[in-house]
């Protein structure tokens, strides 16, 4: 499937005029990215070290899990508009990126997992590590040490791959 | 003569092979670069936690103090490797460093921070915390927290904008500014 | 779907993506550092053969 069409799109645009001639308000984007990735990774940090019996042990998971939310979907809004505006200066330059295709995937593996398999699992959390009262439907306490772990790997892939579109 | 200081010790350090080899080498700068940003993520993410409960926005179920105490220690230690990675990378390139507005304006707000820092724990240990387990602290408290988030995104921005060149010293700027960066050369010469 | 199936198909998904994402993304790296040192190097490096 060709998508290089939509950053020739992207490349002509108005964004793109905007996002090279303002040099301040780009790095001011820049900035919303790197408070946005703070704000997303160490919110799930937060819940994967929690699940992980590393942090905040003996405080009920439910509660942390479910405060992270939000946070987490304000932070996702923020990391992808602001991307959207940082890529359309260099489009046809990310287009043919590697780093930047493998952390769109990252991107895309990220939010799949933890909207699937890591919301269900960590509501599944077993008594010994959620401590959330008795548990009747808990899944064993080693899955959900692996799925916090693949989550942490993911999003830490993701993070590096950003960074390293830079150096490239 | 502060700034001539800043520069005599920027100089001497920049004189050092390792200085050289570090901001050279292929990967070396690359990684400690990536560590300091990306540790940003543990320190400024467990502090975010904090601020939002402080301000009274998040996580109210649980006592203050639990989330002040028991996220201090994943805090300090990706501080830690925050100050290590960054002294590297001034260590790295000290002289422009030294001369970056930016670079000078994020340690002011860096000190700021902690000066805050110290403030709210003074606050928390005096007094009796019985605003505790209440879902939104005092207003002194919540200040505190509100300048604490405020400060570290000035410090977050400040680092960003020291990888663009607007005001570094080969540039032609006012006088103010070139005494403002420490651009000792420059400001001789206008003498 | 039983919370028993659930476990196996979260573990099973994990195993495959720590392994499956792990060599894609160290290989990725490890080409791009060939590259990297091709670029600054006066030397053909040896893995490029490898790329």
């Amino acid at each position: 499937m060709d998508i290089v069409f939509i950053f020739e799109w992207l490349d002509a645009s108005w964004l793109s005029d905007l996002a090279r001639t303002s040099a301040g308000l780009f790095s001011m984007v820049q900035a919303v990215h790197i408070l946005s990735m703070i704000m997303l990774c160490g919110m799930l940090i937060l819940g994967d070290l929690r699940m992980l019996n590393v942090v905040l042990t003996g405080v009920p998971s439910d509660i942390i899990i479910a405060n992270t939310k939000k946070w987490i979907y304000i932070a996702l809004a923020g990391i992808i508009l602001s991307g959207i505006y940082e890529s359309s200066a260099i489009a046809m330059k990310l287009a043919t990126n590697s780093f930047f295709w493998a952390k769109m995937a990252g991107l895309l593996m990220g939010i799949v997992f933890m909207l699937t398999i890591r919301s269900a699992i960590y509501s599944r959390a077993p008594e010994v590590i959620g401590s959330n009262g008795p548990q009747s439907d808990a899944v064993e306490a080693w899955v959900v040490k692996l799925v916090a772990v693949t989550n942490l790997f993911i999003w830490f892939s993701v993070a590096a791959n950003g960074r390293w579109i830079g150096f490239s | 003569m502060l700034n001539e200081l800043l520069f005599k010790f920027a100089t001497w350090l920049d004189g050092f092979q390792s200085s050289t080899n570090l901001h050279e080498a292929l990967y070396a700068y690359g990684w400690v670069e990536g560590t300091h940003v990306l540790t940003l993520t543990l320190f400024l993410g467990m502090l975010l936690v904090i601020d939002l409960r402080l301000l009274g926005v998040a996580f109210k179920e649980l006592p203050a103090s639990t989330l002040v105490e028991r996220l201090d220690k994943p805090m300090m230690i990706g501080f830690i490797v925050m100050l290590i990675s960054g002294a590297l990378l001034f260590y790295a390139i000290p002289v422009r460093s030294t001369q970056s507005i930016w670079f000078r304006i994020k340690v002011v707000f860096i000190i700021a921070a902690g000066i805050n820092a110290l403030l709210i724990r003074n606050m928390t240990r005096s007094s009796d915390m019985s605003w505790d387990n209440d879902p939104v602290p005092p207003k002194r408290i919540r200040v505190g927290a509100a300048l604490s988030l405020g400060l570290w995104v000035l410090v977050v921005a400040s680092g960003r904008n020291m990888a663009y060149d607007w005001w570094d010293c080969h540039k032609e700027m006012p006088h103010f500014m070139y005494w403002a960066a420490g651009c000792v050369n420059e400001l001789a010469a206008f003498e | 779907m039983t919370t028993n199936t659930l476990g196996k198909v979260a573990a099973v998904c994990s195993i495959v993506i720590i392994i499956g994402w792990g060599i894609y993304w160290g290989v990725q790296v490890q080409d791009t550092m060939c590259l990297l040192e091709a670029a600054t190097s006066e030397d053909f490096p040896e893995c490029m053969d490898n790329l």
